[in-house]
C-alpha cells in the first residue's frame, strides 16, 4: 500500500487555479500456462506522481516516476507551467469549476499481495482439474491476471482520499474440433474484485464453472451457423452489460457528447422501450457492493451513480468538472486514470440495465424462431450508436426451446434503435468485471444486465 | 543515455551480489510532451517522465520475470527479488533461456530533439485548415504528441543493444456532419520523425477526411450478395494482422490450433501476396530491432510468393517444439505492391464495397469473420458510389487470401507499417 507522502503539499497548490494531486501505484500480476507449459510469470509495479492544474479552461499535467517529496514538487510546478503555456498561446478563457463540498473519503480496502507461489499452484490446480474432467478439448490455456490501483489524492477544492481498487481473475480457455477438423474456443473468467485470497482461496468452487464451460464447448464443436438477417433474439446479461457499455455508454459520456455523439440531441427523448433503465453504478448497484466499486474519481468528486436511461427515456450523461460546469449539473465522478501518469478522462465504472419482471423460462418459450445469445468475446460501437459485438456462444431457438449451439457469429444494430424493440426483460442481472475499456487508456470497468429480448441484425456464415 | 547505462550496471551488480548468472534485463527512460485538442480547442498540455526497469532470472530451468518503474537502490533490489521469488516458484522447462551472445550495438530512430513550438503550430494549422476548407467535418479530437526514449537491453551472454529513438505521433478524431446529419467517427493517426509536410497535406489523413464527407451521401444496400472487398491499407492490416493471431504466431503453433501448422513451405495463399517483416525498413519510424529474447531483428518473410515461409517463434517455443526462433517478435509489417493502381482495381469491380475499416468479432480459428464494413462504399460496375451503413460483410480470411483480386500499387506509410489497398473476392455482403 501507499505511504502517504502527500498531505504536506496542499500549501504548495498555486494560487488562483485548481489543482489535483495523486500519488498512485498499479500493481500486475501474471502467469499464464498454455497447454500446460507455464509460458508467462511476471510481476510488476509502477508508482508516481502527478499533478492537475485548471486554469481558465485549460489544464496543464505532468507525472512523474519519483514518488517522494522531491517528485512532488517537481509535477506541482509543472503541470503549472503546462497550464500557463496553453493560457498564454490557446486561451480559453473559462471560469473556475463550481464547487461540489470538500471532505476526506476514507480508505474503501486494503491490498494484499501474496506470493506467485501460490498463483502458480491455483493455476496448476485448475489445469490439472481441466486435463482430468475435459477429455475431448484440443488446446488449453489458463491464464492468472491481477490488476490494482492504489491512489492518494489530495485537492485545492474538493474532495481528499486514499482509494483502492484490487481485482484479480483466472481465465480458463479451452478449444475443440469440429467433425470437420475446424477448431472452436470458448473462455471463462473466474474471480472478481479484491486480492487473490479474496477469490481463490479455495478454487474448487469453480469447479463447477469449469463444467459449465467444458459444456458449452462441447455444443459449440457440434455447433451451426446462423442463419444471417433480422431476428429475434435473446441476449444474456453478459450481452446486455456489452450493450449498455459499448453501445449506449460511450455515447452518453458527456465528453463524447461534446464531440457529436447520437445522445447530444436525444437528451429527454425516448431512446428505448419503457422496460429500459440503464444506469452507471458508482459503488452499491441492487443493494449490494458493485463489482468494481468507486467511490472517489481523480478530480475528487465524490462518486456518485449516473442514470442515463429511465423508463426508455435518456435522462442524462456521465460528466467530468468541465463538461458538468458546461451542462449545469453536477459532476458524477467519472474522471478516472488508468496509470500516474494518465490524465483523468470520463470512463463508465458499472454499468447495467435494470431488471424487469420476466422469467427466462418463459422468455425462450416465447420465441418461435430465433437465438439465445449469451458470450461475447469483444465490441466496438461508434457515436452514431452503431454496434457490433461479437458471438462466441448461443443456442437456436425453435419452437419455444433451445436447438443447436451456434459458431462465432456477429450481432449490430444502432442502440437507440435497438434498444426500442426490447419487449420483455429478465428479473437477473448478470456482471462481468474483468475487462478493460480503451478509450486513450485502458480502465477496467463492469458492465452487467438481465436478459433481453428484442431484435437484431445477425451475420451468418 | 548515461544514467540508464548507469541503472543497468547496478543490476548486473544486484544480479551477481544475489548468485544469479543466468539473466537478462532491460531499462528505458521515456518521456513524453502531448497537446490535446477537446472539439477544436486546446485543452490540456500534459509532460510525463517515466521508467521501466524489467529483469528475467533464471535458476536453473526455471525463469521468473518482474518490471517497475522504482530505479532507486531499494526498487532495483526488489525487483531482483520479485524476479528471484517468481523463478523459484515455477517449473523446470529446459526450453526456457536467452539468446546466444549477439555483441553490442546501438540503435538510433527518429530525431531526438523535439520542436514543441512547430508541433503546436502544425496542430493549429491543422485546426484551422480543416475548419476552412472542409466544414462539413466536426473534428473531436486531437492528441499529438512528442515521444523520447533511451533504452539499454543486456543478456548474461554479453549480448548489449542501446537505442536512443524520438518521435511525433498525430491522432484526429472527426466524424462528417452537415447539420443534420452525422457521419460515424473516423480518425486519421500517423507516426513522424519530422514536420515538414502539414498533417492535413499528407495523403492517407486528407483521404480520411475526405471519406467522412462523403460518408453524408449514403446510399442503402438492402440486398445480400457476393462480391468483392477492396480493402483500404489500414483495414489491410487488420486482415493481415488476424493471418498472424490465428496461422502465424506461436501460441497458435504451442497449441496446435493454428491451420497451417504443418504447411511450412507449401503455398497457403495467393502466389501475390508477399508479407515480410523489415524492421530497417527507411519508411518506418518506429519498429523493434531486436527481440525479447536477445537476438537482433532481421528482414523476416513470413508469406513469399503466397508460400508460408515462418512462422513467429519466440525462443522458448521454438525449443517446445524443435524449430528455430523467429529473429523478429513484433513484426514490422511491409506488404509487397502490385503492379495497378486502387482506380484501374476498383474500375475492374463489378459490385463490392471498398471498405475503410472493419468491426468485426475476432475471426475463429478457421479463420471465418463476419462484423460490420464501417467508413465504406458500395462500388458498383467500376464506379464507387455513396456510402453504406449497418452493411455486415463476412468470410474466410485464407479464404478470400485465395480469391485475391489485386494488390495496388500504391502503399501507404503511416510510421508503422507500409501497406498497399488489397482487394479480395467471394465475400457475402448483406445490408439490412
Amino acid at each position: 500500500m501507499l505511504e502517504d507522502i502527500l498531505s504536506g503539499k496542499k500549501k504548495l497548490f498555486a494560487d488562483g487555479v485548481q489543482t489535483v494531486l495523486r500519488g498512485q501505484e498499479n500493481r500486475n500480476r501474471r502467469v499464464v500456462f498454455l497447454k500446460g507449459n507455464m509460458v508467462s510469470n511476471s510481476r510488476s509495479e509502477t508508482r508516481g506522481i502527478s499533478a492537475l492544474v485548471t486554469s481558465h479552461g485549460v489544464q496543464g499535467f505532468a507525472s512523474i516516476a519519483d514518488y517522494s517529496s522531491n517528485g512532488a514538487d517537481t509535477v506541482l510546478k509543472s503541470a503549472t507551467e503546462n497550464a500557463l503555456f496553453l493560457n498564454t498561446h490557446a486561451p480559453r478563457n473559462k471560469g473556475a469549476f463550481p464547487g461540489y463540498g470538500t471532505g476526506v473519503i476514507p480508505l474503501n480496502r486494503n491490498i494484499v499481495d501474496f506470493e506467485q507461489k501460490r498463483i502458480i499452484e491455483a493455476c496448476k490446480t485448475i489445469d490439472d482439474y481441466v486435463v482430468k474432467n475435459c477429455p475431448n478439448i484440443v488446446s488449453r490455456t489458463v491464464v492468472y491476471t491481477e490488476d490494482s490501483q492504489d491512489k492518494i489524492i489530495y485537492t485545492s477544492d474538493a474532495f481528499d482520499g486514499h482509494v483502492t481498487n484490487p481485482r484479480c481473475y483466472i481465465y480458463v480457455m479451452m478449444s475443440a474440433e469440429t467433425k470437420d477438423g475446424v477448431p472452436v474456443e470458448l473462455f471463462k473468467a473466474l474471480g472478481g474484485a479484491g486480492s487473490f485470497e479474496d477469490n481463490f482461496k479455495d478454487v474448487s468452487k469453480y469447479y463447477s464453472d469449469i463444467d459449465e464451460l467444458y459444456k458449452r464447448v462441447m455444443d459449440k464443436k457440434e455447433g451451426v451457423y446462423a442463419d444471417a438477417g433480422y431476428k429475434t433474439v435473446i441476449l444474456g446479461g453478459m450481452l446486455a452489460g456489452m450493450l449498455s457499455h459499448e453501445a449506449v455508454g460511450h455515447t452518453v459520456e458527456a465528453d463524447l457528447v461534446r464531440g457529436g455523439s447520437v445522445a447530444g440531441p436525444s437528451l429527454d427523448k425516448r431512446v428505448a422501450s419503457d422496460l429500459v433503465t440503464l444506469v452507471d453504478y458508482a459503488h452499491t448497484a441492487f443493494g449490494e457492493t458493485a463489482p468494481l466499486p468507486i467511490y472517489l474519481d481523480d478530480e475528487g468528486i465524490k462518486a456518485v451513480d449516473a442514470v442515463l436511461i429511465k423508463d426508455g427515456f435518456l435522462r442524462g450523461y456521465m460528466h467530468n468538472r468541465d463538461t458538468a460546469r458546461d451542462h449545469g449539473v453536477t459532476p458524477t465522478g467519472n474522471a478516472r486514470g488508468w496509470q500516474f501518469s494518465d490524465e483523468p478522462l470520463i470512463r463508465m465504472r458499472n454499468t447495467a440495465i435494470t431488471p424487469g419482471k420476466d422469467k427466462l423460462e418463459d422468455m425462450i418459450a416465447s420465441v418461435d424462431d430465433g437465438y439465445y445469445l449469451l458470450e461475447s468475446g469483444n465490441g466496438q460501437a461508434d457515436l452514431t450508436g452503431e454496434f457490433m459485438f461479437g458471438i462466441t456462444m448461443g443456442y437456436e431457438i425453435k419452437n419455444g426451446k433451445l436447438g443447436k449451439a451456434l459458431l462465432d457469429t456477429t450481432v449490430s444494430g444502432i442502440a437507440f434503435e435497438m434498444l426500442k424493440t426490447v419487449d420483455m426483460v429478465s428479473d437477473k442481472v448478470i456482471w462481468s468485471s474483468s475487462g478493460f475499456c480503451g478509450k486513450k487508456q485502458m480502465i477496467p470497468v463492469s458492465m452487467g444486465g438481465p436478459e433481453l429480448r428484442c431484435k437484431i441484425m445477425i451475420g451468418g456464415r | 543515455m548515461n544514467k540508464i547505462i548507469e541503472i543497468s550496471n547496478k543490476i548486473d551488480s544486484l544480479l551477481e551480489k544475489k548468485g544469479v548468472s543466468k539473466y537478462s534485463h532491460y531499462v528505458e527512460r521515456r518521456e513524453k510532451r502531448e497537446f490535446n485538442l477537446d472539439g477544436d480547442e486546446f485543452s490540456l498540455f500534459r509532460t510525463t517522465f517515466d521508467y521501466n526497469a524489467s529483469v528475467t532470472e533464471f535458476l536453473g530451468t526455471k525463469q521468473g520475470s518482474a518490471s517497475g518503474n522504482d530505479i532507486s537502490e531499494e526498487g532495483l533490489t526488489a525487483l531482483i527479488d520479485s524476479a528471484y521469488l517468481s523463478a523459484e516458484s515455477a517449473e523446470e522447462d529446459p526450453a526456457k533461456d536467452i539468446a546466444p551472445g549477439q555483441g553490442a550495438e546501438e540503435f538510433l530512430e527518429g530525431v531526438l530533439e523535439p520542436d514543441m513550438d512547430k508541433l503546436f503550430k502544425r496542430v493549429e494549422e491543422f485546426r484551422d485548415t480543416l475548419n476552412e476548407k472542409y466544414p462539413k467535418i466536426k473534428l473531436f479530437s486531437i492528441v499529438a504528441s512528442y515521444n523520447r526514449a533511451d533504452s539499454v537491453y543486456r543478456n548474461a551472454n554479453k549480448t548489449e543493444f542501446r537505442e536512443k529513438s524520438g518521435y511525433y505521433v498525430f491522432s484526429a478524431t472527426f466524424a462528417g456532419n452537415d447539420g443534420t446529419k452525422t457521419t460515424g467517427m473516423n480518425g486519421a493517426y500517423g507516426i513522424f520523425k519530422d514536420l515538414n509536410t502539414p498533417f492535413i497535406e499528407i495523403p492517407y489523413i486528407k483521404d480520411e477526411i475526405e471519406t467522412s464527407v462523403a460518408q453524408l451521401t449514403e446510399v442503402s444496400l438492402p440486398d445480400k450478395f457476393e462480391g468483392v472487398l477492396v480493402l483500404k491499407p489500414g483495414c489491410a492490416l487488420d486482415f493481415v494482422s488476424s493471418i498472424f493471431g490465428n496461422y502465424i504466431s506461436g501460441a497458435v503453433i504451442l497449441d496446435g490450433t493454428s491451420q497451417w501448422k504443418d504447411k511450412l513451405n507449401e503455398k497457403v495463399v495467393d502466389e501475390r501476396v508477399n508479407i515480410v517483416s523489415d524492421p530497417f525498413d527507411e519508411r518506418l519510424v518506429v519498429s523493434k530491432k531486436y527481440t525479447n529474447d536477445g537476438f537482433k531483428a532481421e528482414k523476416v518473410p513470413f508469406v513469399e510468393k503466397g508460400v508460408l515461409k515462418n512462422f513467429l517463434l519466440n525462443l522458448y517455443i521454438a525449443n517446445k517444439i524443435g524449430s528455430k526462433p523467429t529473429m523478429c517478435d513484433s513484426p514490422a509489417l511491409v506488404i509487397e505492391p502490385g503492379t495497378k493502381s486502387v482506380d484501374d482495381i476498383i474500375k475492374s469491380v463489378k459490385k463490392g464495397l471498398l471498405v475503410g475499416s472493419f468491426s468485426g468479432g475476432q475471426p475463429g480459428a478457421n479463420g471465418e469473420f463476419s462484423g460490420v464494413a464501417k467508413n465504406s462504399f458500395l462500388i458498383e460496375n467500376g464506379e464507387v458510389k455513396g456510402a453504406v451503413s449497418e452493411t455486415m460483410i463476412s468470410g474466410n480470411l485464407v479464404g478470400c487470401l485465395n480469391k485475391l483480386v489485386d494488390i495496388s500499387k500504391e502503399t501507404e506509410a503511416a510510421g508503422y507499417a507500409v501497406l498497399p489497398y488489397m482487394a479480395v473476392d467471394g465475400i457475402t455482403i448483406s445490408g439490412k
